[in-house]
Parts: structure tokens; C-alpha cells; sequence
């Protein structure tokens, strides 16, 4: 490492700064890509059509959240006899669903439809019942793997 | 010679008799002369089942002559206006005849108790009767969508009579409802966008007993579709104030035939576009009713602009190039949440009101925060590309500067080769 | 133990390494030296100009779509839907994800608009002209490579705009007579597109094309350095200074230059992402890549039908035929003349062609 005072002439000082500015451009180009190639550790995986959408902790027993899985909304809730997930979209004419927590039922706020856990329709004008997804609880987290 | 003539003229009829259309198998001497009402008959659901106009008319079809319209035959001419409702039951009225169509039984029991149909048994002619709904040879079935009877074109055949001021002066009743209808919000989804859902005439009248719904049965009947507004109006303040009062409930503060969208300013003005009345209208501004209208008004516009803010950034993110999906879906559970907000209004209780408004609040925060990240991202990728691309001329600038230092020394060692 | 230790301090480990790997592979440090000082100090041909820069500019773009490329292919899923879910990934949760992937977007880009200088450059200075006959065969072929992994990489984030256009572009290839429908069939892997057209892009996309180009381009260059660059204009040789290091500093400031430009573009217009693709929803525009407009266009404006050819086969007589005279061009164009301004002819049909293309590429927003 050259001493400062070895390298006080222009030239030398110039070609000093070019090696400065080559270490720090070798940084600024390979610090990104490094960072890349280490994925990080706290963000979910995607695997196959097995999809973590959320957190056990997330949802306490008798709640519901609403996730997105592959664009499509999705209610997934924490029922006594284990996890559900059913379709998050209204079939009667497309209102995002809400959860009852004092019903335990699913209800659409649009027109008084309600649905129970398995998507089948209680009650309202909705003419089909919800499709229902596959959900599994692996490690404290929620995976959705496709229709049920 | 006038027996010839006779048979002349009955070759010649039954010449005519095959080339024109028959209404059934056989001769049918009726479509002889009266070709043009055949012509209509023939495309109407009754010619379809082979109903023939003895069926209503009487008469022999199998004469050629003109004694087939004789009273001795039972020819009963053109129907009179009185006569047509019974005429039409004679049928519609038989459980036997319709089963086979799957058809109701009830219209004229139901019509007999009808505005229209008490005025005719008083001997007022003036009153619809079958045949202006449903017309008299050509008719269709109600769900076919050129039947005067279809849910799209019912506004326009009731207004025929009901828009007529010079017809209806003598009723005392108003003629505008039709020009109301049209500009309210469900006629505008009735006539210009063809949408079956929203109502039309018969929906809140009734088809066959059209009568105007009594004063305390409007929310019954608003309610067969606002559902969550009846409720909360149930146990809302203003449903025995109605009640006592003889309020029309509904309709006094969003109008009946011209209701528009309701909108937030109705609490807050006197009279409404839509012919009804708002909050000022019948509370003074100083009561503790306003007051709570004006809470409530405040809650609603808490929760709309948190709303209105997440989707604003989150356009703002989405135009930078970030992947809002999620935001989105957030946005759209606190939009579901906050939809219930305006049936939720009827029931008058702001703690039940800011309990809607809390969870649409908390959903929108969290939105605007997950873009907010986002947009203090950006700000930072900005940031470091300043610098960078600072680095990065420095360098090209010292490699500049040794580029030319070596142009103007290299050419010794090239020479010395 | 201390004298063990002393013994190892001692030696001098710079020259125990030179030593024995000059005497296990037979060769002298100095004497490779000596050889690369000499070449660094050669005057490059007179004639090199900045135009020559296109195709080193190309390479440097290849070596970052390489790193890039593999980079992404470290995360990306070749699978139907999870192609479209692993790049909104990258995209959103991985550190630095969304620049990797925009300067490979961006890279892909540049490295089009190069390519196209890079062939004009070489049709309007007639470098194509004896004795370099194979170098512009070897170009043609690089050129058809880069359209290809044009097309197998659109298709690979697996947007909904990105299959629609595979599928419109691959059912116009069953319009080519006779071999047509196995064409299609091969490059389909299947009968319409789906997963395993997404795997037969991936693997070509990452190892055929790659390959391909590399063993070509590799010939391509060294085809160069052994005929020299072409003498297109005559420059007088004056305090001529430019030595193969000045060409390597230029070369520098060239990535430097090349890199900022492409951070610059990615955070100011990261690569997109369309909706995931949906084989039973049509969207109302499908835009077709950039660089497959020209043919995409061109086959819009062909007639139906003449007489008894359908418009595929007309398509493929007349691409045929255009592909046959470029080809030729070498063996067509003989004489000694290479400036373009002289050589009127050549210059009228590369301008029109150029003028062509531009409006081709530009033309319409696609079905």
C-alpha cells in the first residue's frame, strides 16, 4: 500500500485514484449480484404449486385472512376442525367475501349471502357454491397446493 | 246463372283458402279475409300450441261463407275492453289447461283485486286490461324480448297510459313517474344498460295487482333486494318515528320513482336531487339528531379518504415499475368492508358505524404503509444511482485522462518496434 | 519446531510457484510476458474507427446477459404457472432481484439495437465482400441466433401477453408448405403452447442458443483476426498511435459507460410483468416482442390468397427469397469498391431497407 506522500506527483495520484475508482465500481457492480445469489432466509417459498400464503401465527382459531394465491383471492380460515381455504370471491356477482367471526360463517356484504366452512351456500342469491383449495400447515406455516 | 256464379266464387275461395296460410291443419276460413291478423297470430306463443281464433272469437272455420261469423255459430266479434280479462281466464284461470305449460293460475284472481281491475268492475274503460300489456294476436311470452310485457320494455308500455297526461287527468294521479324512472339509477341500469337485476315497474308494483305499495310496507319492498338497509333500519330511531308519523319511509329521503345513488351530501343538505329529503330536511341543523348525522358523516369520510389515499399511492408505486398486487387485494377487502358502510348508515348508531369504519381504517393504513416502503425504496434506488453513476464518470474520466497520456507517449514505444 | 518454522519463512513461496509451474507445463513466464507487452503495443489497423466498436459492444453485452441469465436461472421455475410466480419473486422479494432482471431485460435490448448497427455497418462498408464471404455466412447465422433467443426468452416469464404472441407467432409457422406442421410440432413440443413449450424454450434459451452462439462467435473472431479488418476508406498514416492498450482502455471506458447506462434504464423502467398467462383468455391487444414486429407485421401485409398460394406460403417463397439474395450477397456484389458513397445502388437498397424495418417495427399495436 503506497504511503500518501509517495504518490504526490499528478500522475501517480491519478493512476491511485483510477485503482480507488476501479475497487469501488468492482463493488458497486458485485455487491448487488452477491447479495443475489444469497436468498434471504425470512421469505417464503415457492414450490411447485405448493404456496406459503401465510403464517400460523397470522390467523387465530375462529379468524380468517384473505391472501392472494396465484392473483386470486383466497379465504383461508382457522376453523376447530382444522384450516379451510375457499375462494375469497362471491359467486352471485363478484363481492370480496368477509368473515363472520361472531357467526363463524362467511358472508358477502353486497346482497346477505353466507356460505359455511366447506364454501356450500347457507343462505342469499349466490347460485353455486365456492371452489375449496388444498391447505397444509407445514413448520408454522399455511401452504396452498391447488383445489381440493 | 246465380247458382253458378255461387260456385264460381266458392272455387275461387277455396283456391285463395290454398294459397294463403291456414291457422291449423285444414281449412281455416277465417285467414281468408283477415290475412294481415293472421299474419301477426302466426308468430305468437298461442298459434305455437295450436290455439285457433274460435278458441276466442267463435265462429264456424270450416264455412266458407260469410254466415262462419254468425251468432248462431257462437261468433262473439271483436272482444269488448269489459269482456277480456274473463276471456283470458277462461283459460289462465284453468289449472288443467295451464299445468301442461307450467304456467301461473292466479293473474286474474290477482288482477280482479288490482287498481286496474276494481276501476273496470266500476265501469271504467279506461284501465289496462290483458290485451295493452300483452297485446291481442301477436302474443309473445313475457321472457321473450319483444313482448310489451318483457322486463325491459315494461317502463315504456305502462308509461303508454301513465305518462299521458291528457288520459290520465282525470285519475289525479302524477304522470312524470316514467321521466323520473328514466333518469333514476335503476332506470338508467334498466333502459340504457339492459340489466335485468335492477327494477323495473312491476318489481315494486306488482304485474297483475299493480297497486302502489302502502306507506309502512316501503321498506318490505325496497328491502326484497337492500337487505342489509332494512335491517339496519329495523332497529334504527327512524323506523317507529315512521311509523307514528306516516312517513314514507324509503322513499322520503331517497325518492321513489327518480331514486339516484345515494351519496354522503344527503346527510348534510335539505333536499335531494332525487326528490327526497335529506337529514335538514325534517331535523334542524341544532338538533342533537344532525349532530349525529354529522358524526356520522364524519366517520364515513375518515374511512373513504384513508381508502382514497392507499389507492392513490399505490397508482403512485405501480407507475414506478413495483408489483402492487398485494396492495391491491388489501385494497379491494378494505373497498368490501367499507361497501357495508352505507346500508350500515340506516341503523343510526355511529359506534356501530365507526366499528365498519375501524376495520376498513386498519386495512387502508396497512396498505398505505406497504407503499410507503415501497416509495422510500425507490427513493433509495434513485439515491444510489446518483452515485454510482458519479463513481462510474470519475473512473471514465481518470481512464480518459490516461487514454490520452498514452496516445501521445505510446507512439515512442511503437516506433522503437 | 522453531527451525521447521524459520525454514518455512525462509523460502521464497512467489518463486517456488513460478518455478514449478513453468517446469510442469513448459512454458517461461518472461517469454509470455515479453509476448503479451509486444502485442499490447501493436498499432491497430488504420482504418479501425469507432463503427467497429458495434461488435465488441456486442460481446460485452453477451458476457453481462450470461452472468445475468445465469443468475436469474438460479431462481427461475420452468413450470407453467410457477415461471410467472418465481419472477414475481425475484422481482419483489429477492435483494437486488429487480436489477439483475431489468439489466437483463435492458441488455437484451441493446444488444438488438447493436446487433442491427452491426449489420449495417458491415453491408454499407462492404466488409462482407471477398476474401470475408464465410464471416458474413457466420454473422447471417449469429444474427438468426440472436432472433431466437429473442423468441425463446419472451415467452419465458410466462405472461399472459407473452403466450398469446408465442402462440400466434408458432401458428403462423404451420402455414409454411410441406414441412410446416412438424416445424411446429418441434418447436411447440406439442400441439399448442403449454409446458412443454416453456421447457424447450428454457433449455434452448440456456444452453443450445448459448452454445451455438459462443462456438460461432468464437469463429466468427478469430476469423477476424486472421483476415483483418476491412479496408473501407483509405486513411493516411500520420502520428498513427493507437495501440492494441489504448483499444483495450477504450474497451474500459466502453463497460463503464455500457453499465451505467443500464442501471440508469433499470431503475427508471424496471422490466415489466404482465398478468400470468391464462390459455382461456384472450386479451384484446396481444403485442408480439419488439423485434418480432417486422415479421409479424410483414406477414399481416401479405395478401390471403393469390391463386392457389395461401398467405403462408407466400410468406415463406418471399422470406426465402429475401434470406437467399442476403446470403448471396457476397458472390452478387463483387467489385473492389467499398465506400459506400460511391457504390449508389447498394446504398438505395440498404436505405430503403432500413426504412422498411423502422416502419415495420413501428407499425400497429399488434391483433
Amino acid at each position: 500500500m503506497p504511503l500518501f506522500k509517495d504518490i504526490l506527483n499528478r500522475r501517480d495520484f491519478i493512476d491511485w485514484l483510477g485503482g480507488a475508482g476501479f475497487f469501488v465500481s468492482a463493488w458497486i457492480i458485485g455487491k448487488p449480484l452477491l447479495k443475489f445469489l444469497f436468498p434471504p432466509s425470512n421469505v417464503m417459498e415457492i414450490g411447485g404449486s405448493k404456496i406459503a400464503v401465510a403464517k400460523l401465527d397470522d390467523i387465530p382459531e375462529g379468524r380468517s385472512k384473505t391472501v392472494l394465491y396465484k392473483n386470486v383471492p383466497v379465504l383461508v380460515i382457522n376453523t376447530r376442525a382444522g384450516m379451510a381455504a375457499i375462494s375469497g370471491v362471491c359467486t352471485h356477482l363478484g363481492c370480496y367475501l368477509v368473515w363472520d367471526y361472531l357467526k363463524q360463517q362467511v358472508a358477502c356484504p353486497c346482497h346477505l349471502a353466507s356460505f359455511n366452512t366447506k364454501g356450500e351456500v347457507l343462505s342469499g342469491p349466490p347460485p353455486a357454491p365456492l371452489s375449496r383449495y388444498n391447505v397444509e400447515v407445514v413448520n408454522g406455516k399455511i401452504y396452498l397446493t391447488g383445489f381440493l | 246463372m246465380r247458382g253458378l256464379g255461387i260456385k264460381a266464387l266458392i272455387i275461387l275461395i277455396l283456391i285463395l283458402a290454398i294459397k294463403t296460410g291456414s291457422a291449423s291443419a285444414g281449412i281455416y276460413s277465417c285467414t281468408i279475409c283477415h290475412s294481415n291478423i293472421n299474419s301477426q297470430y302466426s308468430k305468437s306463443v298461442h298459434s305455437e300450441i295450436g290455439t285457433t281464433c274460435t278458441e276466442c272469437h267463435g265462429g264456424d272455420p270450416s264455412d266458407l261463407t260469410f254466415s262462419a261469423m254468425s251468432r248462431a255459430k257462437g261468433y262473439k266479434g271483436k272482444i269488448s275492453r269489459a269482456s277480456i280479462p274473463l276471456l283470458c281466464a277462461k283459460c289462465h284461470s284453468d289449472v288443467k289447461m295451464m299445468l301442461q305449460y307450467r304456467e301461473y293460475v292466479d293473474e286474474y284472481a290477482i288482477y280482479r283485486d288490482s287498481e286496474h281491475g276494481k276501476k273496470l268492475r266500476q265501469g271504467d274503460y279506461k284501465v289496462a286490461v290483458c290485451t295493452d300489456c300483452h297485446n291481442t294476436h301477436d302474443i309473445k311470452k313475457a321472457s321473450d324480448p319483444n313482448s310489451p310485457a318483457y322486463k325491459l320494455n315494461v317502463p315504456k308500455t305502462c308509461a303508454r297510459c301513465h305518462s299521458d297526461k291528457k288520459y290520465m287527468e282525470q285519475y289525479k294521479i302524477p304522470t312524470n313517474q316514467f321521466e323520473k324512472y328514466k333518469e333514476s339509477v335503476h332506470g338508467r341500469h334498466v333502459l340504457e344498460q339492459g340489466d335485468m337485476r335492477a327494477p323495473a315497474c312491476p318489481d315494486c308494483h306488482g304485474t297483475h295487482g299493480a297497486t302502489p305499495p302502502g306507506v309502512k310496507d316501503i321498506h318490505n319492498v325496497c328491502g326484497r333486494c337492500h337487505s342489509v338497509q332494512r335491517e339496519n333500519l329495523l332497529r334504527s330511531p327512524h323506523f317507529e318515528a315512521m311509523k307514528n308519523k306516516k312517513i314514507k319511509e324509503c322513499a322520503v329521503c331517497h325518492g321513489s320513482h327518480g331514486v339516484q345513488e345515494a351519496t354522503i351530501a344527503l346527510f348534510t343538505s335539505e333536499k335531494a336531487e332525487n326528490g327526497g329529503k335529506g337529514c335538514l330536511g325534517c331535523h334542524k341543523a341544532s338538533s342533537v339528531e344532525y349532530g349525529v348525522a354529522l358524526e356520522l358523516v364524519k366517520t364515513i369520510k375518515e374511512a373513504d379518504d384513508a381508502v382514497n389515499i392507499a389507492t392513490r399511492l399505490t397508482q403512485k408505486a405501480r407507475e414506478k415499475g413495483f408489483d402492487t398486487d398485494e396492495e391491491m387485494n388489501k385494497i379491494n377487502i378494505a373497498k368490501t368492508i367499507l361497501l357495508e358502510i352505507g346500508p350500515v348508515t340506516h341503523s343510526l348508531s355511529p359506534d356501530i358505524v365507526k366499528e365498519n369504519a375501524e376495520n376498513v381504517i386498519i386495512n387502508a393504513v396497512d396498505v398505505q404503509d406497504m407503499v410507503k416502503a415501497k416509495l422510500v425504496e425507490w427513493r433509495d434506488r434513485r439515491v444510489t444511482l446518483v452515485i454510482n453513476i458519479l463513481v462510474f464518470l470519475i473512473v471514465i474520466v481518470l481512464l480518459a485522462v490516461k487514454r490520452r497520456r498514452m496516445m501521445k507517449n505510446g507512439s515512442k514505444d511503437m516506433d522503437k518496434q | 519446531m522453531k527451525k521447521i518454522l524459520k525454514k518455512l519463512v525462509d523460502v521464497e513461496w512467489k518463486e517456488l510457484l513460478k518455478t514449478g509451474l513453468e517446469k510442469r507445463f513448459n512454458f517461461s513466464f518472461e517469454a509470455q510476458g515479453a509476448r503479451i507487452r509486444k502485442f499490447l503495443i501493436t498499432p491497430v489497423a488504420e482504418q479501425f474507427s469507432w463503427l467497429n466498436f458495434f461488435g465488441i459492444v456486442i460481446c460485452l453485452l453477451f458476457v453481462i446477459l450470461l452472468i445475468t441469465g445465469l443468475s436469474l436461472a438460479l431462481y427461475y421455475k420452468p413450470i407453467a404457472d410457477d415461471a410467472h410466480l418465481s419472477i414475481k419473486y425475484i422481482m419483489n422479494s429477492i435483494p437486488s432481484g429487480w436489477l439483475i432482471r431489468s439489466i437483463h431485460h435492458w441488455a437484451s435490448t441493446l444488444l438488438f439495437i447493436f446487433v442491427f448497427l452491426h449489420f449495417w455497418r458491415i453491408y454499407f462498408t462492404g466488409a462482407y465482400k471477398y476474401p470475408r464471404e464465410l464471416l458474413w455466412f457466420i454473422g447471417l447465422a449469429n444474427l438468426a441466433l440472436v432472433f431466437l433467443f429473442g423468441f425463446t426468452g419472451y415467452l419465458l416469464p410466462w405472461s399472459n401477453n407473452s403466450y398469446w404472441s408465442t402462440q400466434i407467432m408458432t401458428s403462423e409457422i404451420k402455414d409454411i408448405p410441406l414441412i410446416g406442421d412438424y416445424i411446429m410440432l418441434f418447436i411447440r413440443g406439442g400441439e399448442g403452447v403449454g409446458s412443454g413449450t416453456l421447457t424447450r424454450f428454457f433449455v434452448s434459451h440456456i444452453v443450445i442458443l448459448p452454445g451455438l452462439f459462443l462456438a460461432i462467435t468464437g469463429i466468427h473472431i478469430w476469423m477476424i483476426f486472421r483476415q483483418g479488418l476491412t479496408k473501407w476508406k483509405s486513411v493516411s498514416p500520420k502520428n498513427y498511435r493507437y495501440s492494441v492498450s489504448v483499444m483495450l482502455l477504450d474497451i474500459n471506458i466502453l463497460i463503464f459507460v455500457l453499465f451505467a447506462l443500464l442501471i440508469s434504464l433499470s431503475v427508471f423502467i424496471p422490466a415489466g410483468l404482465g398478468d400470468i398467462a391464462d390459455p382461456l383468455r384472450m386479451p384484446a391487444k396481444i403485442i408480439p416482442a419488439w423485434f418480432m414486429m417486422p415479421i409479424y407485421n410483414l406477414y399481416k401485409f401479405f395478401p390471403r390468397e393469390i391463386f392457389i398460394f395461401n398467405r403462408g406460403t407466400l410468406f415463406a417463397m418471399s422470406s426465402s427469397v429475401i434470406i437467399l439474395l442476403l446470403v448471396l450477397l457476397p458472390f452478387l456484389d463483387r467489385n473492389e469498391q467499398y465506400n459506400p458513397l460511391k457504390r449508389s445502388v447498394i446504398a438505395v437498397i440498404g436505405i430503403a431497407g432500413l426504412v422498411l424495418l423502422l416502419f415495420l417495427i413501428s407499425y400497429g399495436t399488434g391483433r
